[in-house]
Parts: C-alpha cells; sequence; structure tokens
C-alpha cells in the first residue's frame, strides 16, 4: 500500500478538509455499507422462506426490475429508497448516525496475516486451501457489518 | 511448492501486492484477499490531484477495500447476461476461469481482470476503462470487441507468467470462490 496515499487521506480526515478524492472514497464507502446492510437483511428473509424479489418488488411499489438492479450492487440510492427498502423487508427504518472515522483501533495485525509454509500440493490438484481460514473465522459477525454502519 | 506459496513469492518480489484497506481498523470479515499486479496496485493507490482522476479512482478503490473486508458481493457465473448489474462477474468462456470485478461509477466504468487462484482469494491482473478513455488507456467498448478479446488474453497470459502450471481456480458453484457476504444476481 502506498503510504503517501494513505498518510494523506488520513491527514485530510484528521484535518476535517477532506479533497475530492477522499470525499468519493468515503461516498463509495456509505454506498457500500448501506447495500451490504440491505441485502444481508433481505437475504436473511429470503433464505428464510419468508420474502421473494417479487414480494419485495410489491411491498415496496418499485418494478422488479429496480429491485433487482438495486440488490446487484451498491448505488447511490436515496434516503426515500432506502427507507422504502427497509419497510418493506422488515418494518423498520433507517435511524440516522454517524461516528468519527479514526475512533477505530487497528485489528489484530493476525487478520490480515498469511500463513508462512504450506505443504506442498501438485498443479491443478490443489489441497484444501491454507489461505482459507476454519469455516467459523469465515462467518461474518453482525455487528461487525452493523459497525460499518455506525 | 503450492500456489500460495507462488503467491507469497510474488508479493516478496513485488510482482503482486496484497491490498489492505485504507482506513486502520476498519470492521472487517477474516478470509478475502485481492492480490493486485502492479499495473492494478497504481491505479488504486496512487494519491491523484486532479479532480476527475481521483474522484474516479478512489470510489474503485473503496470498492475493492470493500471487497477485502467482507462486503456483501453480487456475482453473475453467466458470461454476457448479467452485464454490469453484478460487481464480479464470470467472463467468456467460463472454463477458462476469467473474471472481471466491475466498478460503474462514477464514469467512466472500470474493469479488474483477473482470477481466483483459491476460495477468497483473488488475483486481480489487468485494468481497462469501460466506455471512454482514462489515464491513456482505451475503453473496452462492447463485450465483442477486439479491446475485451485483448485484455482477456493479456490477463491469462498475466496468469501463466505468475502461476505456469496452475490454473485459475473454476467451478459452477458460488461457494467455490467466495466463503461469505455474497449472492447470485
Amino acid at each position: 500500500m502506498s503510504t503517501s496515499r494513505q498518510t494523506a487521506i488520513l491527514s485530510e480526515v484528521a484535518a476535517k478538509r477532506p479533497s475530492v478524492g477522499t470525499q468519493a472514497y468515503f461516498q463509495s464507502k456509505a454506498m457500500s455499507a448501506f447495500y451490504t446492510f440491505v441485502v444481508q437483511k433481505f437475504l436473511e428473509k429470503e433464505r428464510a422462506g419468508e420474502l421473494s424479489r417479487a414480494d419485495l418488488a410489491r411491498r415496496a411499489r418499485k418494478d422488479p426490475a429496480v429491485i433487482t438492479r438495486l440488490l446487484s450492487k451498491p448505488s447511490n440510492m436515496t434516503l426515500g429508497t432506502l427507507s422504502d427498502l427497509l419497510l418493506a423487508i422488515d418494518g423498520e427504518e433507517p435511524i440516522p448516525q454517524s461516528a468519527p472515522i479514526l475512533r477505530y483501533k487497528p485489528f489484530p495485525s493476525s487478520i490480515w496475516e498469511m500463513p508462512k509454509k504450506s505443504p506442498a500440493t501438485s498443479p491443478k490438484q490443489p489441497s484444501p486451501s491454507l489461505l482459507d481460514p476454519p469455516p467459523s473465522a469465515n462467518k461474518p459477525e453482525k455487528s461487525e457489518l452493523i459497525d460499518a454502519l455506525t | 511448492m503450492s500456489i500460495h506459496e507462488v503467491i507469497l513469492d510474488h508479493v516478496s518480489w513485488g510482482r503482486l501486492a496484497r491490498l489492505m484497506p485504507t482506513i486502520p481498523g476498519d470492521p472487517a470479515v477474516k478470509g478475502r484477499r485481492l492480490f493486485l499486479s502492479k499495473d492494478v496496485m497504481d491505479l488504486v493507490d496512487t494519491y491523484r490531484t486532479k479532480a476527475a482522476e481521483a474522484r474516479r479512482c478512489e470510489a474503485f478503490r473503496q470498492e475493492l477495500d470493500d471487497f477485502v473486508k467482507g462486503g456483501q458481493v453480487g456475482v453473475c457465473l453467466r458470461p454476457f447476461e448479467a452485464n454490469e448489474d453484478a460487481k464480479l462477474g464470470l467472463l467468456h468462456p467460463p472454463e477458462d476461469g476469467i473474471w472481471d470485478i466491475r466498478s460503474v461509477n462514477p464514469s467512466p466504468g472500470l474493469r479488474v481482470v483477473g482470477a481466483f487462484a483459491e476460495k477468497n482469494s483473488f488475483i486481480g491482473l489487468e485494468w481497462a476503462p469501460r466506455s471512454k478513455e482514462f489515464l491513456g488507456r482505451q475503453p473496452l467498448g462492447d463485450r465483442n470487441s477486439r479491446e475485451w478479446r485483448d485484455i482477456i488474453g493479456n490477463a491469462k497470459a498475466h496468469w501463466r507468467r505468475l502461476f505456469s502450471s496452475w490454473e485459475p481456480r473454476t467451478g459452477d458453484k458460488l461457494d467455490e470462490y467466495l466463503s461469505t457476504n455474497c449472492h447470485l444476481v
């Protein structure tokens, strides 16, 4: 990672004088966070057999193609659309909240570490991946995802 | 030597770089890894002062940061069908295991073409703008263009240079590529 880019962005955040690029980074971050939040709420209901995309389109009074697009990738959805989706998915409403960007303590470096050694594997027949953490470690903590929004 | 060790070797020699989130301590889900060629890393890890370039590149960088942090990813396993409505799309022919990561907003859209080395580990090899020239690069244009064929061919050649006899990961199920926080679109 380029230290100069990261340092520049963090300095701008600390000084509360973001450049256009830093603004774009955090605009995109907000879109990704709300997208993950809404889609995971929908998928939870869909996997439980309680809600389909067609149901959601009807409840939210939107074209099914619009619902498909909203669930496909992060977008600059309006607050009105966010409200419509949360209301239709589970009778919820968005609550305004914000948090200092520089409040987070760094995660333990182990979360990013890669194993130093792995058993030899032959090409095209890889053994179970050592890059993959144990299944339990892969499960996202809901609180972590919610943290992204708070 | 495993492909894992080959990746480590490329990282140590600077042929690949591992993308780490910009904001220290951002909440993250353990498991996903994104390794980028120098060319792609230069695109998303350079501090830019021209507004349009900074806006475009920082938005894309955030999307890649979101990927490694475990953000929800819409995935398309059917080449040509979902077009831009997926964040991650398998390219034609699917048996080659070449994918693109798609960033649509702001214009121009950008694409990083690469392949999965292992489950949850994506190698981003080449990049190009989708619809109009950006940073001196010609756009890919429509899906049958020469530019598309070239970037896919370049990604395959780049992969072979890095990993020789190891093939990109292939499979027809989503959970063969990503463990969590993903869905088919």
